[in-house]
């Protein structure tokens, strides 16, 4: 990485970086609180309390973005996660696109398999697939090791295939 | 190493992505965060203010504290205070006077100076 100079390194964060920030990793953010959550509300006030708390920290711009951001929405889903877990709702939601309006019954399928998977495997799914990240990028930003990663994979793909072949055979 | 069950799978995952934010987030997450930080500045200028206030509150009263303690006067209008020793002190010391006559020892000791 080359070097930036000082001042940029030292920029505060600001409603202009915030909104670039916004416009440039909403789309991995959201796309990885709905599925490690399943549910739009929670999904969004996720990411809005990322940014929120980002720019009220009064810190400065962070060196990684990407990274930082990554782990912020982790951490905040994570938190979601327990605050939830006492309550017990869940959303009706659809969580997935694609599919025709008529016909949307693998759909329904495939994100009642993902929901039935345990959430660090449903984590490894929403990073490797959808965001194209590599286990060791994953491994990173989950605190584990990348084997770990793998095997979650490797596992939350068994799963799936089960649950998947079992739907459609019935 | 994907084999042809994982490449079905993966494929059938790519087909349904899952959905991306409502339009309304992007408002209402910038707006928050702006209003979050006029409110965090605004706490934090606060208890600066407040901190300020106290601090002098408390740098006065040590200052008045020890100019108190090293600028007052004794109360010399106790009435406890016992000053009779004063008139042993005046009699203890009272001057003679002129026509007052000189002790014996001291005479004699003049004398004996002049003889």
């Amino acid at each position: 990485m080359p070097d930036r100079p000082a001042a940029s390194r030292k920029r505060p964060i600001d409603r202009e970086w915030l909104t670039h920030a916004y416009d440039e990793h909403v789309g991995g953010l959201y796309r990885y609180a709905l599925v490690v959550l399943m549910d739009h509300a929670l999904a969004e006030d996720a990411v809005q309390s990322v940014f929120t708390k980002l720019l009220s920290s009064g810190g400065t711009v962070p060196d990684a973005p990407d990274r930082y951001l990554r782990r912020a929405i982790r951490n905040e889903c994570l938190s979601v996660r327990e605050r939830r877990s006492r309550q017990q709702a869940t959303s009706a939601q659809p969580v997935l696109s694609g599919g025709s309006a008529v016909d949307h019954s693998e759909r329904m399928a495939i994100e009642a398999a993902l929901r039935e998977l345990p959430v660090d495997q449903r984590e490894v799914i929403v990073l490797k697939v959808y965001e194209g990240m590599t286990f060791k990028e994953i491994a990173d930003l989950t605190d584990v090791s990348a084997d770990t990663v793998a095997s979650r994979y490797r596992y939350a793909l068994n799963k799936l295939r089960m649950l998947l072949d079992s739907s459609r055979s019935r | 190493m994907i084999d042809e069950q994982d490449k079905d799978i993966l494929e059938r995952l790519q087909q349904y992505p899952p959905l991306g934010p409502s339009s309304s987030l992007r408002e209402r997450v910038l707006e928050t965060a702006q209003h979050a930080r006029r409110t965090s500045v605004g706490v934090a200028w606060r208890l600066a203010t407040v901190a300020a206030v106290l601090a002098l509150g408390v740098t006065f009263q040590i200052l008045r504290a020890r100019v108190e303690r090293e600028w007052s006067a004794p109360d010399i209008t106790n009435e406890s205070v016992d000053f009779s020793y004063l008139s042993d002190v005046a009699t203890a010391n009272r001057l003679p006077s002129i026509d007052e006559p000189v002790e014996d020892s001291s005479s004699t000791l003049l004398l004996g100076w002049e003889q």
